[in-house]
C-alpha cells in the first residue's frame, strides 16, 4: 500500500479514553501496614493514556478530524480532563460515579462503551493507553474491542492511518509485529509511541472555550448493578525490599567481574 | 479597620482553573527542560539560545503583549505564575523575559502605533530580543542622576553616555535607553528634562561592552553599554520628550511584581530541598526532621514563604484590576518576598550543613540570588520610600517626597 494512499481522504474521529490515576510516583505506604496512603495522594492522567491522546492529535495535525476525550471514575477531575483539552482534543465527555471506585476492567470498560455509544457514537478509532498507571491490568482497550466487535491492536509503538484502514508497528516479545486492519477499530499504545507535549501557554487558553459535558449513569443508560466488579480488591500492600548490603573491595577490573558473576548466580546462572 | 484600604474585598486573590493548568505545565518545562541545565548556566553565566527557543515556541516569552501584535494577551497572574515556577529551578531564565516587559511595557503604555506594530511582535514571537538600559556607573536608584545625553541633530537625536549593569544586553537586538534631553530647570526638578530612545543593536556607535560577572542569579549577564555619537530618528522616541522619568517609575511599578514572584519561587525551592534533606539524612541513627532545631527551620520557612506567596498574589490580583493600590502591594511584596527568599536561603544552608555551602550541592546559589532580589528592580531601602509615599497619597492625598 502505497504513502499516498494511506494519507488520503479519512478524517478519522478518534475517542481517547483517559484514566485518572493516584500518582503512584508521589505515593508513599503506610510505614507499618504497608498499604498506600491515598487520601494524600495527588491525583494525574494516566502516563500511558497521555500518549493516547498525544497520538490521537498527531492524527488530527495530519489527517484532519476530531478528538474526543472520554473519561469515567469515582471522581473525575475537570481540571485534569481539561490538560487533554490543552493538549489539543477537541472535545471531553465525563462520567462520575461513586460506584466506579471498585470498578474492574470490564465495569470501567462497560462505562466507557456507554459515554462512547452516547457522546460520539461514530467513531473511527477508539485509542487507549495499552495499561492504566496505578492498575496495571491491561484490560479496557481489549474489553472494549469485544463490547464493540471490532479489531483490537495492542502494545502499539507506531501508528498510521490511512483511508478506513490502519498500520501499526507492534512491540512484541522479540521485534516489532506490523500489522493492518480495517477501521474502526481500537488500538491500545504504550510510553514509546510519543513523548506527550506540554500544553502551549495559546493552546491552554483555548481549551478553556472547548466543550466538556459531565453524564450521569442515568444519560448513559447504566445502572450501578451494571457496574459491579467481578473480582473483589481484598488488600493492597507495597512490597517490602531488603537490599542485601555486600560491599566488594579490590581493583575495578576484578570487581566488575566478581559484581557480574554475583547477577548471574542470583538470576540462577542464566546469561 | 482595613486602613489605608478601603474593604476586606481589596484582600481578594483571584484564581481561574487555566492558571492553574498553565503553572503544572510550566513546572514540567522548568523541571524537564531547564533543570538538566542549571549547573552549566551557573558555571558559564549565559543562558543556551536554544533553550529560550524551546519558551518561545510554548508561549512563554509574548506573556502581557496583546494578541493584536502576536502576543498571548495574558493577564499578570500568567506572568506571576511563570516567574514563580521557573524560577524554583532557575531564576536567572526568568530575566530574560522579565526583562524584556521592561521594553515592552513602556512601548505598549507610551509608545506610537508604529513603535508598536514594528518592535512588539518578534519580541512577542522570540525571534528578538529586548533590554532595558538607565541604570549607569554613577546613577541607579536615582534615576534622575543620569549622564547620558541626547542633543539634537538633522531631524533626530544623538545620543552619548555609558549605561552598565545592563541585563540581557548581550543579546539583546533592542533596547529602551533612557538620555537627559534638557538640563534640568532646577535642583528640586532633576527629574524632568529625561526621555526614553529606542536604539537598534547595530546602529553606528552603539557597542555592548564588558560583560559584568556577578555572584547571583548567574545566567542574567548584565553588561556595559557605550553609546558614542549613536544617531537615531525622532520617530525613536518613546513617549513625549522630557517625559522619561514618568515612563521610567511606572515600568518600575510594574515590573516589581515579578522580582516578588522570582523570591517566592526561590523560597518554595528552599523548602522543598531543605524538607528533602531533612527527611534523607540520618544523625544520630534518625531523620534529621526528627529534631527540633530542624522542624523550627522548617516551619518558619513555610510560614514565611506561604506569607510572600499570599501577598504576591494579592498585589497580582490587585494588578489585574488595574487598582491604584497594586503599586503599593506590589511594592511590599517585592520588599517582604526578597527578605524571605534570603531567611529561607540561610534557612536551607544551614539544615544542609555541610553540602549547604558546597557549590555543588546547589543550595548556596539560592542566597546568591536572594542578595539581588534584594538590589534590583528598586533596591529594597526604595521600596520603604515607595510604600509610606504611595500609602500617603492614596489615603490622605498627601505628597511626602
Amino acid at each position: 500500500m502505497g504513502t499516498y494512499r494511506m494519507m488520503s481522504r479519512t478524517m478519522p474521529d478518534i475517542v481517547v479514553c483517559v484514566k485518572q490515576t493516584v500518582d503512584v510516583y508521589q505515593l508513599k505506604p503506610h510505614p507499618e501496614t504497608l498499604a498506600p496512603q491515598l487520601s494524600q495522594a495527588q491525583w494525574k492522567n494516566s502516563d500511558f493514556d497521555l500518549n493516547a491522546v498525544e497520538e490521537a492529535v498527531r492524527i488530527k495535525e495530519k489527517s484532519g478530524g476530531k478528538v474526543v476525550v472520554v473519561s469515567v471514575g469515582p471522581e473525575v477531575k475537570q481540571l485534569l480532563v481539561r490538560e487533554c483539552l490543552a493538549m489539543g482534543a477537541d472535545e471531553a465527555y465525563i462520567l462520575s460515579d461513586p460506584s466506579l471506585a471498585q470498578a474492574d476492567g470490564a465495569a470501567t470498560a462497560k462505562a466507557l462503551a456507554a459515554v462512547i455509544k452516547t457522546a460520539s457514537p461514530k467513531w473511527d478509532i477508539i485509542l487507549c493507553g495499552e495499561a492504566s498507571l496505578d492498575q496495571n491490568a491491561y484490560q479496557t482497550g481489549p474489553r472494549l474491542a469485544e463490547i464493540f466487535n471490532v479489531p483490537h491492536v495492542s502494545y502499539v509503538n507506531k501508528l498510521e492511518v490511512g483511508d478506513r484502514v490502519l498500520k501499526a508497528w507492534r512491540a512484541v516479545e522479540d521485534g516489532v509485529e506490523v500489522v493492518s486492519c480495517s477501521l474502526p477499530a481500537v488500538v491500545t499504545v504504550g510510553l514509546e509511541i510519543n513523548t506527550p507535549r506540554l500544553p502551549s501557554l495559546l493552546m491552554i487558553r483555548a481549551a478553556q472555550k472547548k466543550p466538556l459535558k459531565e453524564l450521569s449513569l442515568n444519560d448513559v443508560g447504566l445502572t450501578k448493578d451494571d457496574l459491579m466488579p467481578r473480582a473483589e480488591t481484598l488488600e493492597v500492600k507495597a512490597l517490602k525490599t531488603e537490599r542485601r548490603r555486600q560491599v566488594f573491595e579490590g581493583k575495578v577490573e576484578e570487581l566488575a567481574e566478581k559484581l557480574a558473576e554475583r547477577i548471574i548466580a542470583h538470576m540462577g546462572g542464566r546469561r | 479597620m482595613v486602613f489605608p484600604f478601603s474593604s476586606v474585598f481589596d484582600f481578594a486573590v483571584e484564581m481561574k482553573e487555566e492558571y492553574e493548568i498553565f503553572r503544572k505545565s510550566v513546572r514540567a518545562f522548568a523541571e524537564k527542560e531547564i533543570e538538566p541545565l542549571v549547573k552549566e548556566i551557573e558555571r558559564t553565566n549565559t543562558i543556551p539560545p536554544a533553550l529560550l527557543k524551546k519558551a518561545a515556541e510554548q508561549g512563554y516569552l509574548g506573556l502581557g503583549i496583546p494578541e493584536t501584535y502576536d502576543g498571548q494577551g495574558t493577564d499578570m497572574m500568567y506572568s506571576t505564575l511563570f516567574v514563580e515556577e521557573v524560577s524554583r529551578i532557575c531564576p536567572a531564565f526568568t530575566v530574560a523575559t522579565l526583562v524584556g516587559v521592561l521594553f515592552t511595557y513602556p512601548v505598549m503604555v507610551y509608545g506610537t502605533e508604529e513603535q508598536k506594530r514594528k518592535y512588539l511582535p518578534p519580541i512577542a514571537r522570540g525571534e528578538k530580543f529586548a533590554a532595558h538600559a538607565t541604570t549607569e556607573p554613577g546613577a541607579g536608584t536615582d534615576v534622575a542622576g543620569i549622564e547620558t545625553t541626547a542633543k539634537r541633530k538633522n531631524g533626530g537625536w544623538e545620543i552619548n553616555g555609558r549605561k552598565y549593569f545592563i541585563s540581557g544586553a548581550d543579546k539583546a537586538d533592542y533596547f529602551i535607553v533612557l538620555a537627559r534631553t534638557s538640563p534640568p530647570p532646577s535642583r528640586k526638578e532633576r527629574h524632568k528634562g529625561l526621555s526614553f530612545f529606542i536604539v537598534e543593536r547595530g546602529t553606528p556607535g552603539f557597542r555592548v561592552g564588558e560583560k559584568i560577572e556577578v555572584i547571583g542569579i548567574r545566567g542574567s549577564h548584565p553588561c556595559e553599554v557605550i553609546l558614542d555619537n549613536v544617531y537615531v530618528p525622532e520617530e525613536n522616541m518613546v513617549g513625549e520628550e522630557g517625559q522619561g522619568f514618568k515612563i521610567a517609575m511606572d515600568t518600575y511599578d510594574h515590573g516589581r511584581i515579578g522580582v516578588a514572584a522570582q523570591a517566592v519561587g526561590v523560597a518554595q525551592a528552599c523548602l522543598e530541598k531543605a524538607l528533602q534533606y531533612s527527611l534523607q539524612r540520618r544523625v544520630f541513627e534518625r531523620p534529621l526532621i526528627y529534631f527540633q532545631a530542624v522542624q523550627f527551620h522548617v516551619s518558619e520557612m513555610l510560614t514565611m514563604l506561604e506569607g510572600a506567596r499570599l501577598m504576591l498574589y494579592w498585589a497580582t490580583t490587585l494588578a489585574n484590576k488595574n487598582r491604584p493600590e497594586a503599586v503599593m502591594a506590589a511594592s511590599m511584596a517585592k520588599l517582604y518576598a526578597t527578605e524571605v527568599a534570603e531567611k529561607a536561603a540561610l534557612k536551607a544552608i544551614t539544615v544542609h550543613g555541610g553540602v549547604g555551602v558546597a557549590t555543588d550541592g546547589m543550595v548556596e546559589r539560592f542566597l546568591r540570588d536572594s542578595q539581588v532580589f534584594k538590589i534590583y528592580e528598586g533596591a529594597n531601602d526604595i521600596q520603604k520610600l515607595v510604600i509610606l509615599r504611595q500609602m500617603m497619597k492614596t489615603a490622605f492625598g498627601m505628597d511626602v517626597d
